[in-house]
């Protein structure tokens, strides 16, 4: 799962271009992704996953990190398997 | 009494020395949970400009200041003033070569920073930029200037020095796009920074018990409201981490935590707290004042913001950086299913406008024209530019007796019959671009400085947050590669982020006027068609 947002995070919203990101940068508390990036992460992590994700739960304690956008997702999805 | 009075000058610095006289313990500044208070940053200032004045500076001087939000940017400002000097925000999000052209302009020799951007300022060393010390650093290899710690700083008297200065006197530039390429520094004095200071206070009945939003960074002039108005009503600042800025639903929960009663900022900032959800179980109750300007707020967001907090009083105001505030319209009932825009309102207090026809003659009610102002809160005008200082100045006859001086904004408005001015559009090509204020032309000269650039049109179109995103198409020059990834990156290695366009496209023509121009009009239609087209 890090692996797939590692690679959105590469190829398609830095293009390919600049220093590569790893699943522990803080990509956008350092500014490497601005805020249309996280309206494109949260698309991505939507289509992705099948998950809906509601506009409360974008918040920087789920998406300081890679890891953490996939914690927040594992969570999703256990909750939604229980019920 | 009296007599110390008299030989005191009031000005910006000895808003916070009054502060920490009154009542030291009060919080001036919080940021990420922290508080520091009026006592401190006065103590922290007066140190801060010790240590420049040991270091030679001298009164007047433009000292930079380049650091990411947080309490060493109010130290910085306060501690610059208090020496004399003229501080200068470097904006951390642009790129090197824009930097390194405010300071070569700006006659800059001594930057305030912190080691959260000992990479960008060795980046400056690397291109040559001429600095004799960096203040706030730890003398480190990686940062090949002279370097000042805070700790060095702080060992200096913490009562200020003996300096003169007057109302006259610079007390800070602001850079911002300018149409030929290359940014321009705004100048505004003591007395134009106070006279902010007292109206916002005065007509937002600013006290020491408002917690005041500190949402734009100190190079873009909302900050000097945050600051300056807060300091002159002994308020407490919350200085908003730049990532809350990107993340709504963190953004709300920060206002109701630090239990924020003044919140100011863009519309678009207001636009995303406005989303489905964002403000759901959050207890935003002490919210007493929404101040928004910048560019026109979207009535369909500003409805449901305002339904969500019904106890807040809402403002829409408005002023170039040139004059800072000049006019504002407080919201009264949720505005009707409309899609006119608000009004901009009425001038505030001490300010003086007129609407000038083509002939420079008051434009009649309804009719539009050029805003012109006269305030106290007027910019000395633009550093070092007497070509543009020729046209953003006219005099005009007051009343039939001696002329005076107005800004001309380059706002085209006009006077409704009930006293309110609406805001129609700008003269020339500037744009505000999510809050940002961007002349086109810049970008177009900027895309043009590429070698496989032979034509550039560069135009605005609204984008789904009803901010401007800004397109280029571009005609390259003969045998050139058609590649955008690299025209991007020359664009991101000059401009600041903001102004970077969101699309480059390549056409092997453009439209044309009848006298051969580049027809930006018929190319803007086209886009917004496609664009329209495409979600249908």
């Amino acid at each position: 799962m890090e692996h797939a947002i590692v690679r959105f995070v590469n190829e398609e919203l830095l293009g390919g271009n600049g220093p590569r990101v790893t699943a522990d940068d803080e990509i956008v508390l350092d500014g490497t992704v601005d805020s249309l990036g996280v309206t494109r992460l949260v698309d991505f992590i939507e289509t992705e996953f099948k998950l809906a994700v509601p506009a409360q739960d974008v918040t920087i304690d789920n998406f300081r990190t890679i890891t953490t956008m996939a914690a927040y997702v594992r969570t999703r999805q256990e909750s939604a398997a229980t019920t | 009494m009296d007599t110390t009075r008299h030989q005191q000058t009031y000005l910006l610095p000895q808003l916070i020395e009054r502060a920490a006289m009154v009542d030291p313990d009060h919080v001036a500044l919080r940021y990420r949970g922290e508080s520091l208070t009026y006592g401190l940053l006065f103590e922290q200032a007066s140190s801060l400009a010790h240590a420049l004045i040991a270091d030679g500076v001298a009164p007047g001087d433009r000292i930079g200041i380049l650091l990411p939000k947080g309490f060493e940017s109010a130290v910085a400002l306060y501690g610059i003033m208090s020496a004399g000097a003229v501080y200068v925000p470097l904006d951390p999000t642009a790129p090197t070569s824009r930097v390194d052209f405010v300071i070569r302009d700006g006659g800059i020799k001594r930057i305030v920073s912190s080691s959260a951007k000992s990479a960008a300022i060795a980046e400056l060393h690397e291109a040559g930029v001429p600095l004799e010390a960096v203040f706030g650093i730890e003398p480190t290899e990686a940062v090949p200037y002279r370097s000042v710690s805070w700790e060095e700083i702080e060992s200096f008297p913490t009562s200020p020095p003996a300096i003169t200065v007057t109302e006259q006197d610079l007390c800070y530039i602001l850079y911002t796009s300018g149409s030929t390429g290359t940014p321009k520094g705004i100048m505004h004095t003591h007395r134009s920074a106070l006279s902010w200071a007292e109206v916002t206070a005065s007509v937002y009945g600013l006290t020491p018990h408002d917690r005041i939003s500190n949402y734009a960074p100190l190079h873009f002039d909302l900050s000097t409201l945050d600051y300056f108005g807060g300091a002159q009503a002994r308020a407490t600042t919350v200085i908003i981490p730049e990532e809350y800025t990107r993340f709504p639903a963190s953004l709300a929960g920060l206002i109701e935590e630090e239990r924020m009663t003044v919140f100011y900022t863009v519309p678009l900032a207001l636009v995303r707290l406005a989303a489905p959800g964002i403000l759901d179980g959050r207890d935003l109750s002490g919210l007493r004042l929404v101040l928004f300007g910048g560019e026109p707020m979207p009535l369909k967001h500003l409805r449901t913001i305002m339904l969500e907090l019904p106890q807040a009083r809402f403002v829409n105001v408005y002023g170039p950086t040139e004059t800072n505030g000049c006019t504002h319209y407080p919201v009264g009932n949720i505005p009707a299913e409309t899609d006119e825009p608000l009004p901009i309102g009425r001038p505030y207090p001490n300010v003086e406008i007129m609407v000038a026809d083509e002939s420079g003659s008051p434009a009649a009610a309804g009719q539009a024209g050029e805003l012109l102002v006269r305030a106290p809160t007027m910019m000395r005008g633009y550093w070092g530019r007497p070509d543009l200082n020729q046209g953003a100045f006219v005099l005009r006859d007051l009343h039939g007796g001696t002329p005076d001086t107005f800004h001309a904004t380059g706002d085209l408005v006009s006077l409704s019959t009930d006293g309110n001015l609406r805001f129609l559009g700008r003269r020339d090509r500037q744009i505000k671009a999510r809050g940002n204020r961007v002349e086109l032309d810049e970008v177009e000269a900027v895309l043009l400085q590429h070698a496989d650039v032979h034509e550039a049109a560069v135009y605005a179109i609204e984008d789904a947050e009803h901010s401007l995103q800004i397109h280029a198409d571009l005609i390259l020059t003969d045998g050139a590669v058609p590649n955008t990834t690299e025209i991007y990156t020359h664009s991101r290695s000059v401009l600041p982020p903001y102004a970077v366009p969101a699309e480059i496209s390549i056409r092997d023509s453009f439209p044309r006027t009848s006298t051969g121009k580049i027809d930006r009009r018929a190319l803007h239609a086209e886009a917004v068609g496609a664009s329209s087209n495409q979600e249908t």
